[in-house]
């Protein structure tokens, strides 16, 4: 559904209300939005009032359970890791890959799952600057986690419009929720059926708008990853096919998963942080039959 | 909320204002505020400008009665102007 809010409700409600993860969502699609140095940049001052900016914004909106619904067709039973189909535990079988994601990125290159994928880029320190991969090797020359903050999502609307057909991206949980708003929002059709793999890194990050952040695991994604241990989540039909392709090309390979670390530090993340979100609730919040003046509640607590 | 996001808000009604109104209607120093709006004007969120000597900030209107809602009346007008004529003929 089209929300009537534009690049004003986004910079009021998200950028300048510390909200802003610069996950690139908002201007991946958007040619008035850009980034530079690590900053967000206006061409100019935009009059669209239905704007894709707020719309696919994951700190803008973000109904989960309608979401889970979309993408997955279930809510989650899992009520702190979300929904998936399998926990797995990966080992590189191939040192050449770096890490157990690359391998799978570069099996579902091999056997034609994806044609490209959006990495952090690894000449970049401290900050993450989307590059475009098409080749063995640049996924390879691009491994691994990077530092910091940075627009990946809008990598990957540079590569629908580089003509790229089934697009692979690896990411952090904000990515994951931008893209699933970018996938299944069916007002704004900007060939998002190009995005075939979405891969997130569970993540423990403390940047600037990650203190309102309650996702881990990477909810949305197709496969998440827990790169230190290599615990994984298989959550989308995409996910393990490309988990298959690596293991039968011999990258990888693939034990039941144990899933209580991840589950308690995503429980521990999501408990924390929403009572941050409750915090910033400007004016009344609603859950259930009743609705609450924070400014009351903060006061009473306070007391 | 940011002082930056407070700032927005008075700019919304697309009326140019001084750097010492916006100050005084968020509650900062001049010199604050000139320092957020230089660095929002910079990233392109608003419009400075300096004019015999005083500092004017003034962002596009999104909202309410704006540009883009008279240039819709003005064409139903037009339309029904059109209408008429049509009808006349």
């Amino acid at each position: 559904m089209k929300t009537e809010k534009c690049l004003v409700d986004l910079q009021l409600e998200v950028i300048y209300n510390d909200k802003c993860i610069m996950c690139g969502s908002c201007g991946a699609f958007c040619q008035n939005i850009y980034y530079d140095g690590g900053k967000l940049n206006y061409k100019e001052q935009c009059s669209e009032t239905v704007g894709v900016c707020y719309n696919f914004c994951p700190r803008a909106e973000l109904n989960i359970p309608e979401l889970e619904l979309k993408i997955f067709g279930k809510k989650r039973e899992d009520q702190a890791l979300g929904v998936y189909d399998k926990a797995i535990k990966a080992t590189l079988k191939n040192a050449a890959m770096k890490d157990v994601t690359t391998a799978v990125l570069v099996a579902a290159l091999e056997s034609g799952l994806i044609d490209s994928a959006v990495l952090g880029n690894a000449k970049v320190e401290k900050a993450l600057e989307p590059v475009l991969c098409k080749s063995k090797d640049e996924i390879v020359g691009n491994a691994g986690e990077r530092k910091g903050l940075g627009p990946l999502v809008q990598g990957v609307g540079h590569a629908i419009k580089a003509k790229q057909e089934r697009i692979a991206i690896v990411g952090r949980p904000c990515h994951a929720q931008g893209l699933a708003k970018i996938r299944k929002n069916p007002d704004f059709l900007v060939n998002q059926d190009k995005i075939a793999l979405v891969v997130a890194h569970a993540c423990l990050a403390q940047g600037k708008g990650c203190t309102v952040c309650i996702d881990y695991s990477g909810e949305f994604a197709d496969l998440s990853v827990d790169v230190k241990t290599g615990e994984a989540l298989v959550r989308s039909e995409a996910g393990q096919k490309a988990i298959d392709a690596a293991v039968k090309k011999g990258y990888i390979e693939v034990g039941h998963g144990n899933v209580e670390a991840m589950q308690k530090a995503a429980a521990t993340k999501r408990v924390k942080n929403f009572a941050k979100v409750l915090a910033k609730g400007g004016d009344v919040v609603s859950a259930d039959y009743v609705k609450v003046d924070m400014g009351g509640m903060r006061f009473l607590s306070k007391e | 909320m940011a002082k930056e996001a407070l700032i927005l808000k008075v700019l919304l009604d697309g009326i140019p204002r001084t750097i010492p109104e916006i100050a005084a209607s968020t509650g900062m120093s001049d010199t604050y505020c000139l320092t957020l709006c230089g660095e929002m004007s910079g990233n392109g969120a608003i419009n400075l400008r300096k004019s015999a000597g005083t500092w004017i900030a003034w962002r596009v209107n999104v909202r309410g009665t704006h540009e883009h809602d008279l240039v819709k009346s003005r064409a139903g007008l037009v339309r029904e102007a059109r209408d008429t004529e049509e009808n006349d003929g």
